[in-house]
């Protein structure tokens, strides 16, 4: 049976004005953004006027780059209110009062996000079948992508949730959840960046290569969904530039960062989810409830 | 059916339920009465396992809340006093939604919520949005909610409260109709006399504690060890004033009009001879009986009245 919860948000969603109106605007930035990069890249060389069918990976490279950016935009704006806004509602207390668990009640809320993050990357199809027209990418790389972009989607909607189950207002969680989306993604990158011109200019001087710097791996950067995005693009395009820089130097490109990261980010995801159904279970908060029961069968 | 066992709950040093215990027999309709801040609500939502006590046990139908919540939770049904609803949901898909989430199969919904719309009288606004319907009207598709899974046992908080007085009226009639269905039903309500007509048995609570519980003629009994009569004589007023107050068994004596009330310590002896007394002064009586105490009225005597 349907998960009730996943059921009746993606009813209620659906059928107001705002679904529409956020895919549309979604399809509209694509496109809008496919329309100027494709003039960009095919018409405005400076050597050539013409079509350039080259050109193809930069737009695809953007493109996915700018798809990315759009879902770590929307991911926590959806999920930031699921739990705060039922408690503003006033209608938790009458959904975790019910046979349903707590666990059940947050994964239907996460995959009320993720059903439309999905209708996102459904409806982004048709403009990214343009390129494929002209050859170079593979309906795989494209699934590929779309996966990473649901575990990408998974990890920070469960983010989403768990800071909607620990504060109480919508307008902080909202707040807190992108403040935690800047740190992941901006945040790891500049705060690795430093680390890494810091120490390795104290450890062997300025004029450091990328190939001795390769054997610290920033940690940090599993956390950030474009380690993995690039890992996917670089192994498609058959480049190493991102990769090499941040993680293992100049090797041949592989999807190692990308398992890394989807591995990270589902573990993480779980643990998330976990902490954010104790925290709405009135029964398990503290662990109370398994004192209690020792206290019975003493008695 | 229920049962709590020296339940206490405290909010850091804040001790909003003492060391309280109740007990409730199947069928039995059983009214919290408290003033604002007694613990009523605190008290429901822990038997609703909502809230964990901070000490104490409280067993329904003989298993432990928090021994097993499921299983609690499908023989109980739970009306908050303070509650919202999903707007944007129809009155149907509203008890639809709630039928998913208490697992009833497709069919049992489409028996159960039908039935249900029935009793609260919401069957003519089944495809309304809930955001159209009225304060009394969103009471009662929650009262709804909480029957879906056909609960033993109803935990309804203030569920007449905010309603004007026709939808309070409604609100008693299906509330009598639970009762004969057989339902045990624990109540709390500020309306009084309602409470009165409805419950088998009241409790009434103050600073987190039961402080008098039993039937309602029962408390009445233990708060009125004295009675009021209310005399009521044609004439020579003055004069019945005055051969009441030299019988011991009377205490204050009050005048209004042709009516007199006093406070009276004696049995059914004293009453006749009270009355034979004054019939031989030649004192008119046209009426002799007792002052009938309502629940309001033990309710003051009972609370001190002051709110946390």
């Amino acid at each position: 049976m349907i998960n009730p919860v996943l059921k009746k948000e993606l009813k209620t969603r659906m059928r107001t004005w705002k679904t529409p109106a956020i895919l549309s605007l979604y399809m509209g930035l694509l496109a809008g953004l496919f329309l100027i990069i494709s003039y960009e890249t095919f018409f405005s060389s400076t050597y050539y006027s013409g079509f350039r069918p080259g050109a193809l990976r930069e737009t695809y490279f953007v493109l996915i780059i700018f798809q990315m950016i759009l879902i770590l935009l929307i991911v926590p704006a959806t999920t930031a209110s699921s739990i705060s806004g039922e408690r503003e509602r006033q209608t938790l207390d009458l959904l975790v009062g019910t046979r349903l668990s707590s666990f059940s009640i947050i994964i239907g809320k996460l995959m009320a996000s993720l059903a439309q993050i999905i209708l996102f990357l459904v409806v982004s199809i048709p403009i990214l079948s343009i390129l494929f027209l002209f050859g170079g990418f593979s309906f795989g790389d494209m699934i590929l992508l779309f996966v990473f972009y649901i575990i990408t989607a998974f990890f920070f909607g469960s983010i989403g949730v768990f800071i909607s189950a620990y504060f109480k207002k919508t307008t902080t969680t909202t707040i807190i959840s992108y403040i935690i989306t800047l740190t992941l993604t901006l945040g790891t990158l500049i705060g690795t960046i430093m680390w890494r011109a810091y120490y390795l200019a104290r450890i062997f001087g300025v004029s450091t290569s990328v190939s001795q710097s390769s054997r610290f791996y920033p940690i940090i950067m599993y956390l950030n969904p474009f380690s993995g995005l690039s890992s996917i693009l670089e192994n498609q395009m058959g480049i190493n530039i991102f990769e090499g820089l941040i993680f293992r130097g100049a090797n041949t490109p592989t999807l190692l960062t990308f398992y890394i990261n989807s591995a990270v980010s589902i573990i993480l995801s779980f643990i998330l989810l976990y902490l954010a159904s104790l925290k709405i279970n009135p029964m398990k908060k503290f662990g109370n409830r398994n004192k209690k029961s020792k206290k019975i069968k003493k008695s | 059916m229920l049962r709590l066992e020296n339940v206490t709950k405290k909010y850091g040093k804040f001790i909003a339920v003492n060391n309280l215990s109740l007990e409730i027999e199947e069928g039995e309709i059983f009214g919290f009465v408290g003033p604002n801040g007694a613990g009523k609500t605190t008290t429901l939502k822990m038997i609703a396992t909502l809230l964990q006590p901070t000490s104490g046990n409280i067993f329904i139908d003989n298993i432990e809340v928090s021994q097993n919540v499921k299983k609690v939770r499908g023989i109980m049904g739970y009306m908050p006093d303070f509650f919202g609803v999903y707007d944007d949901l129809k009155v149907s898909e509203y008890l639809d939604f709630y039928g998913d989430v208490a697992g009833l199969s497709k069919e049992e919904k489409l028996q159960v919520i039908p039935d249900l719309l029935e009793l609260v009288d919401l069957k003519n606004k089944k495809s309304e949005y809930v955001d159209s319907l009225s304060r009394g009207m969103k009471q009662r598709l929650c009262l709804a909610r909480s029957l879906i899974h056909n609960p033993r046992l109803l935990i309804l908080d203030e569920p007449a409260s905010g309603m004007d007085p026709r939808a309070r009226v409604q609100m008693k009639e299906i509330l009598k109709e639970l009762r004969r269905m057989g339902k045990t039903i624990l109540i709390s309500s500020h309306i009084l006399p309602e409470l009165s007509e409805l419950c088998t048995n009241i409790g009434i609570i103050e600073r987190g504690q039961i402080i008098e519980s039993g039937s309602v003629d029962e408390i009445m009994r233990k708060v009125n060890k004295t009675n009021n009569i209310r005399l009521t004589v044609l004439d020579f007023t003055e004069k019945a004033m005055k051969l009441l107050k030299e019988e011991p068994v009377v205490g204050n004596v009050y005048n209004d009009d042709k009516s007199i009330e006093f406070n009276f310590e004696g049995g059914d002896k004293e009453i006749v001879y009270l009355i034979k007394k004054l019939v031989n002064n030649d004192v008119p009586v046209l009426s002799f009986k007792p002052i009938e105490s309502n629940l309001e009225e033990i309710f003051m005597k009972v609370t001190k009245g002051d709110e946390e």
